[in-house]
């Protein structure tokens, strides 16, 4: 038989769905709670009501945020349909609900921008096309094929190798930064406080970091190895959830590690308890349509190389930021900066403008570092112009930015028109660092 | 696998870390929680204090004047409102806790003053404390006060002006009230009372208000950041065109009536130097003390930019609204000196300390 015949048995065979529906209850649980956060914190209002102008992604312009009552029932709508994914209920059209509104959100403003919600959008997207039955106990009886499990942990593999190459770099290794620079500012934690301000932990925990990342896909994968494999993840992401403040993020990443165990080990659990059902039911499972096939591939590939395409640009991608996003740069970088601009009117007048009049807290401070998000603000002024007798010809920028413990250095030069700037290239831009080390 | 990545942890521990001498020590000898009980007892409270005792004068001399009005305690009237104009301008780096949410810093300075709202009160009638209490912020404040004491710019006008009995009501009320906010907020932070010191010294250990160091340490660095923008792009850029068209605008400096503007924002600059060193001189366990063991460096530019910044404010008697006219160039170098200041506060401090505007999630690990 050849190998492809053999791969291709191998990922359509039948295995038990159990592990796939305890996980999409227990990562939807996971999406409820981080819905209510948002409540909680009054990030809604902050991030989607109060902003005047928003950062949009390129080619996303078209999306802006609702009114607020818009905004607030779209978030009580995603918490509803995260509940009715954990208890099994309409499974697909609440994943589809949640899928449009988490991601609608998300692309709403650049600087709110994390990669566990690129990864939360991504796996919502996997409940909407994997064909889990809907009631909780049906599920957990029934089949599927393997390719489906394979895909999700395959996406979980992802995230963790490509974090881990992303942090095989100068700062990171030879520096340990940035994490000399949080671990320092942590040093008021119970127990392992005081070890937190040698610059030895700082380099062990860079170190331990990159290879715990590189290392993790590959432990879970082999049954030798996935309870060191899950052990690590446990206690390395309840570490960093006590460092950073990180959300859910820790909480979500030890549930997905739970797709790396035998796919019936919840019927394992069900049936120690005397709560599964006696027999499954024979299963007939439908062929894998080739779209799903096509779609899976391309989907890969592209999360193979997007976290490389930093490699086509010129400079330092960690000062620079291009290519930064959607590529499991995962805490990397320790940026703050303030930036100014000059905007020169067609009759020679000039005006100064401060990002932080017009922007909120959050947003100033992730704009003031991001060559793109100081390039497109550039734009916005153009366009928002407050004297309409006179023309915007030129804004530059006076943008000033420390990066991982260096010294402050400009980012752009300070005569660079930046609306001659393309807001997608502004990385091209951005003046070389200056000072390899700190 | 375990052995290759054992192996290489024990090789980059060991080259990377520099051998012998102080770089073996801790890192961080620092302990933060000093820094803030430090920032708390020796900065922050015995400014409120000032402030208030500086408060209680011009409440007094408000009071005297009004019972009568004489040449002599107009002169005191103005020299008490001045000390406590500087004395509040030492404590706006401190905009932060009681201040913001007992919202006493907009009662207490609401800048710039609206004359046709102040005009409208005292047009109104009721001029009492209680009408100027619950009023808005362009009614009462040390702006206010400013207006009432040097508003007609002609200063035998803005005496007689006192003759009107209303006026001296007005006075009052608004230094009644000027005394009451200071001693809320002082009361806010003494232990004593409202107790917001433990609130802050005990960031990460058993604080309410801050479950972390880093979050009161993050309160503190934004607000000297913030600080010293209002400098830069209001108190300095303003008056200097920069915001508008290009021409000096000496009308929006700071004190347009009492032309302390530069006195105001010498006393701001000295309040972020006291903020840094923990007070008048570099203490153990200072913010200074952090940056300087992180990068001496910094610390010495830091220094050298707010002594030049100064230095520069001190080198001209005339009015900031002069200088802006008549100076440009000195005032541009003053401005450029500040400008240099909150490019390292907001880069340079701000990356050393990973300093954060406001608590939300960060990125995944």
């Amino acid at each position: 038989m050849v190998p492809t015949e053999n791969i291709k048995r191998h990922l359509t065979e039948p295995v038990s769905a159990a592990s796939l529906v305890v996980y999409r209850s227990i990562f939807s649980i996971c999406m409820f709670i981080g819905v209510l956060r948002q409540f909680y914190y009054g990030w809604i209002e902050e991030f989607y009501v109060q902003p005047s102008f928003f950062f949009s992604y390129p080619g996303f312009s078209w999306l802006s945020p609702g009114p607020s009552w818009f905004m607030f029932t779209a978030f009580a709508l995603m918490a509803l349909a995260s509940l009715a994914m954990a208890v099994g209920f309409r499974t697909r059209l609440f994943a589809i609900i949640f899928f449009l509104l988490f991601t609608y959100t998300e692309l709403i403003d650049k600087t709110t921008y994390l990669n566990h919600y690129y990864l939360v959008s991504i796996l919502a997207l996997f409940f909407i096309l994997v064909p889990l039955q809907d009631s909780f106990r049906g599920a957990v009886n029934g089949k599927i094929q393997r390719f489906w499990l394979y895909g999700f942990r395959a996406q979980v593999g992802v995230v963790y190798f490509f974090a881990g190459v992303a942090k095989l770099n100068y700062d990171w290794l030879v520096l340990a930064q940035p994490l000399s620079i949080w671990l320092k500012a942590s040093t008021d934690l119970a127990v392992i406080g005081p070890l937190l301000g040698y610059k030895e932990t700082a380099y062990f925990a860079s170190w331990a970091g990159a290879a715990f990342d590189l290392s993790i896909p590959f432990l879970l994968c082999f049954k030798r190895t996935r309870l060191i494999g899950f052990s690590c993840i446990v206690f390395f992401h309840f570490v960093t959830g006590a460092l950073f403040n990180l959300g859910l993020f820790p909480y979500l990443m030890m549930v997905n590690a739970t797709l790396f165990f035998s796919p019936a080990w919840p019927r394992w659990i069900l049936d120690k308890l005397r709560l599964a059902a006696r027999t499954s039911r024979p299963s007939k499972l439908k062929p894998i349509p080739r779209a799903i096939l096509v779609f899976f591939t391309l989907h890969f590939i592209i999360q193979c190389l997007l976290p490389l395409r930093h490699h086509l640009y010129q400079g330092n991608h960690l000062w620079t930021e291009q290519g930064f996003r959607f590529s499991w740069m995962v805490m990397l970088i320790e940026k703050a900066g303030m930036v100014r601009y000059e905007l020169t009117y067609d009759d020679g007048s000039y005006e100064m403008i401060y990002p932080s009049e017009y922007l909120t807290k959050v947003q100033s401070k992730m704009m003031s570092t991001q060559a793109d998000m100081i390039v497109q603000f550039a734009h916005h002024l153009r366009d928002r112009n407050s004297q309409p007798s006179k023309q915007v010809t030129k804004v530059t920028a006076d943008a000033v930015v420390a990066l991982n413990g260096r010294r402050s250095q400009k980012m752009f030069d300070p005569d660079l028109n930046l609306l001659d700037v393309p807001i997608s290239d502004a990385g091209l831009f951005v003046l070389p660092l200056k000072n390899p080390r700190p | 696998m375990f052995k290759f990545m054992s192996y290489s942890l024990c090789f980059v521990v060991l080259s990377c870390t520099p051998s012998g001498g102080e770089d073996s020590a801790p890192v961080v000898e620092i302990d933060r929680q000093e820094t803030l009980a430090l920032y708390a007892d020796d900065v922050i409270i015995p400014a409120y204090e000032t402030f208030n005792q500086k408060a209680l004068a011009l409440d007094e001399q408000a009071q005297n004047f009004c019972a009568v009005v004489s040449e002599q305690g107009f002169a005191d009237l103005k020299s008490t409102w001045e000390a406590a104009m500087l004395a509040w301008s030492a404590t706006e780096v401190h905009n932060f806790g009681p201040a913001m949410t007992l919202r006493l810093d907009s009662s207490i300075y609401f800048w710039p003053s609206r004359p046709n709202r102040i005009e409208d009160f005292i047009s109104a009638g009721d001029l009492s404390y209680e009408a100027v209490k619950s009023g808005s912020s362009l009614i009462k404040g040390l702006s206010v006060l400013e207006y009432l004491i040097y508003g007609y710019k002609d200063n035998a006008n803005t005496f007689a002006s006192f003759e009107d009995e209303g006026r001296c009501t007005y006075l009052q009320s608004l230094a009644k009230l000027l005394l009451e906010d200071s001693a809320s907020l002082l009361s806010a932070w003494q232990p004593e009372n409202g107790n917001f010191r433990d609130e802050f010294a005990l960031a990460g250990n058993g604080s309410a208000s801050y479950s972390r160091q880093k979050q009161a340490l993050d309160a503190m660095v934004n607000e000297m950041i913030q600080l010293t923008q209002t400098v830069e792009g209001v108190k300095l850029a303003r008056p200097l065109g920069k915001r508008s068209s290009g021409t000096p605008k000496p009308e929006e400096v700071e004190s347009a009536y009492a032309g302390i503007s530069k006195a105001i924002i010498a006393t701001n600059l000295e309040s972020l130097k006291i903020a840094f060193q923990g007070g008048s001189e570099k203490k153990i366990h200072s913010l200074a003390d952090i940056i300087a063991s992180e990068n001496n460096d910094l610390w010495l530019d830091l220094q050298n930019e707010l002594q030049a910044s100064e230095l520069l404010l001190k080198s001209s008697e005339d009015s900031l609204a002069t200088d802006v006219v008549l100076k440009t160039e000195l005032t541009e170098q003053t401005f450029s000196q500040v400008k240099g200041l909150l490019n390292l506060l907001a880069s340079d401090v701000a990356s050393i300390l990973g300093v954060t505007p406001t608590f939300s999630d960060n990125d995944g690990d």
